[in-house]
Formats: structure tokens, sequence, C-alpha cells
């Protein structure tokens, strides 16, 4: 009795296998290739506005780091020459300085307290570097993400 | 995966897009039952062939595709997921939500459930008389026809896994990566659809019929 059951379900197991496949139709392939062709094309052309995006990105963190050092040199010949400073856009600068002091000095104290928590201890110079290549990595990788793989989600819905 | 697969692959990412045909040529067909196991119509089946084999050319030319990985298996998972995503968009919402004893529409509105299905064998194209003549041949292609039709009629969520493990060839652990489904409800639906199989089958033949076939 198991022996006969086995071999139903063998024969069952048969059949499944043999069961019809269903084929796509005759022009199936040529028209799938002709659209590949095109979604190659696309894609070619996807990679380069890519590259362009990636180098303007770049150009932008660079800048933004490039800023950032000659902020911190502008405010430190400013101090020394402050006696000598006067007018209007020098006093802008001061207060904004100041703004981007402040949150600068609280980041950078928050980072030496959590740094300190694990037992290290960098100057405040070190940290400044840290914080400023932190700081542009993400504008780089955030700026990647949205422009690059928000275009590549958007291609990949298919036309 | 394969090497002549990997080779294949590694010429698409090199710039050389004919050598997809290639793939095209060895999936389609295998490809198109499962969409039409899904979609029930060939013309939905292919639309979202077409879709999910450009995906799959995208995913290879971008690298997204590990070669780690079983190409059948990522390729059939695109395959079930476009499928289903077309499902979706152009047909009714409560898919797979029916069991395979309950009863069922098709998309004219036709009840389909497993019982319509044996009544139809008993009444039209399978007389059973006939089958005590038939030789061995003919009684094989019958019962082929048999499982054919059984296929065709039964809910998605069991034909589209008998069709990964028989045609696509997959594994248990293939399927349920696929479907993203527990191992366990994998295996309990083929055997519940073979079950039911069987019972269609002993309905229509007799036992000492079946083993004539080994």
């Amino acid at each position: 009795m198991r022996d006969k059951n086995k071999f139903i379900d063998e024969i069952i197991d048969a059949k499944l296998r043999k069961s019809s496949l269903k084929q796509a139709s005759g022009d199936f392939t040529s028209h799938l290739m002709k659209r590949i062709t095109a979604e190659n094309k696309a894609l070619m052309e996807e990679k380069k506005s890519d590259r362009v995006v990636k180098y303007i990105i770049g150009s932008f963190s660079f800048l933004m780091l490039a800023f950032t050092f000659a902020l911190g040199i502008i405010s430190k010949t400013a101090a020394v020459n402050t006696e000598e400073s006067t007018g209007v856009a020098f006093d802008t600068m001061q207060r904004s300085n100041t703004w981007i002091e402040t949150a600068f000095y609280y980041v950078q104290g928050f980072f030496a307290e959590a740094l300190s928590f694990f037992g290290v201890s960098l100057s405040s110079g070190s940290i400044n570097v840290i914080l400023v290549v932190v700081l542009v990595a993400v504008v780089y990788f955030v700026g990647e993400r949205l422009i690059i793989r928000g275009k590549m989600k958007q291609s990949m819905q298919v036309k | 995966m394969n090497d002549l697969e990997l080779n294949i692959i590694r010429k698409i990412q090199a710039g050389k897009i004919d050598e997809f045909e290639e793939i095209v040529t060895r999936y389609k067909d295998k490809a198109m039952t499962l969409a039409m196991r899904i979609l029930k119509n060939s013309e939905d089946a292919e639309d979202a062939l077409q879709e999910a084999f450009i995906k799959t050319f995208r995913a290879i030319a971008d690298k997204q595709f590990e070669e780690r990985s079983k190409f059948s298996t990522y390729f059939y998972r695109i395959v079930y997921n476009t499928s289903i995503d077309f499902y979706k968009k152009h047909k009714a919402k409560n898919f797979n939500l029916i069991n395979i004893d309950d009863t069922r529409r098709n998309d004219d509105g036709e009840v389909t459930d497993i019982t319509a299905f044996e009544m139809k064998i008993d009444t039209g194209n399978y007389q059973i008389s006939s089958i005590y003549q038939a030789d061995r041949s003919t009684l094989d292609n019958q019962m082929q026809d048999v499982v054919n039709g059984f296929l065709e009629e039964i809910p998605e969520k069991y034909s589209t896994i008998l069709t990964l493990f028989y045609i696509n060839d997959l594994s248990h652990d293939e399927i349920a990566e696929t479907l993203k489904l527990p191992l366990g409800t994998v295996k309990n639906r083929i055997f519940r659809a073979k079950d039911k199989l069987k019972e269609v089958l002993m309905k229509k033949y007799s036992e000492t019929e079946i083993l004539e076939l080994i």
C-alpha cells in the first residue's frame, strides 16, 4: 500500500514537471531586444549625467570645506585686528561669526565630551577638522542619495 | 550560478548587450508560465514579462545583481514581483486571499473553483468510459491534460508555488526566499496542492490505471 502511494506520488510529480509551458509570442524576443537597446542608451545617458551631478556635489563639498577653513582663518585675523576694524560689513560678519561659533562650539564641546567618555582626548583643532570632514561627508552622501538614487528610482519605473 | 550564465552576465556588463538575448531565450517560456499562473492572461503576462526582463537587464548592467546568488532565483523573484504589481495595478484587489477549497471567479465572472473544475472533467472532455479502452499513451495524455487543467484552475498561491517548484526548478528554500514566505508554508502549500491533485486524479481514474503509467 505504501509502495502504491509512493508510485502514485511519483507519477504526480512527473506530470507536474511535464505540465505545459506557456509560450511567449513569436516577436517577444525581438520586441524586447529593441526595448533593451533603448534602455541601454538611456542608461548610458544617465550614467553620464550622474557623473556630472557627482562632480557638482563634490565641488560643492570642497567649497564648503574651503569656506569653513577660510572662515576660521578670517575670524582669527579679525580677532587680532579688532581694534582697527570698523564698518557695517565687518559688524555683520562678526555677528554671524558669533552665531556660527556658538553653534560650532556647542557641537565641538559635545563631541569632545563624547570622546572623553571613551577615554579619547583630542585638541580642539583636531576636533574641528573631524567635525568639518564629517559635515562634508554628510552633505556629500545626502546629496548623492537624494539626487542620484532618487533619479535611479525614477528611471526604474520602466516605461 | 553556472559558468555560462556568469560569462553572459559579464559580457553584458562589458557592454555586449546582444548577449542578453541568450538569457531571454533561456528563460522566457518558464518565466511566461510563472507570469501566466498569476495573471491568467497571455497579453498581461507578456507585458509583465517584458518589464521583468528590462528590470533584470538594468540590475545586471548596473551591477546590482550579486554574482554569489543564483541568477534563476533572482530573476524569478523579479518576474513574480512584477507580475504581482501588474495584477494589483490592473486587476482585483483580493489577490491571494482565497483558499484551495474556496470558490473563485475568473475575469469573466465565471465560477472556477475546484468543484467546478472537477465537474468540467466529469461532464466534458474526459470520458471515463473511453479511458478504459484507451491505450497507455492516450491515458498518459489525458491524465496530463487533467494536471494542466488543475494548474490552470487552482488559486494562484498554490499554482505559483507548484510552478516555481516543478517548472522553474527552485528549491523549497529558494521559493520561500522568492515569495517571502516561511519555509513551512511553502512545503505545506505544495503538499496540499499535490494532495488535492491526487484526490482529483483518484476520482477520475482507478489506482490500477494510474499505476499503469509507471
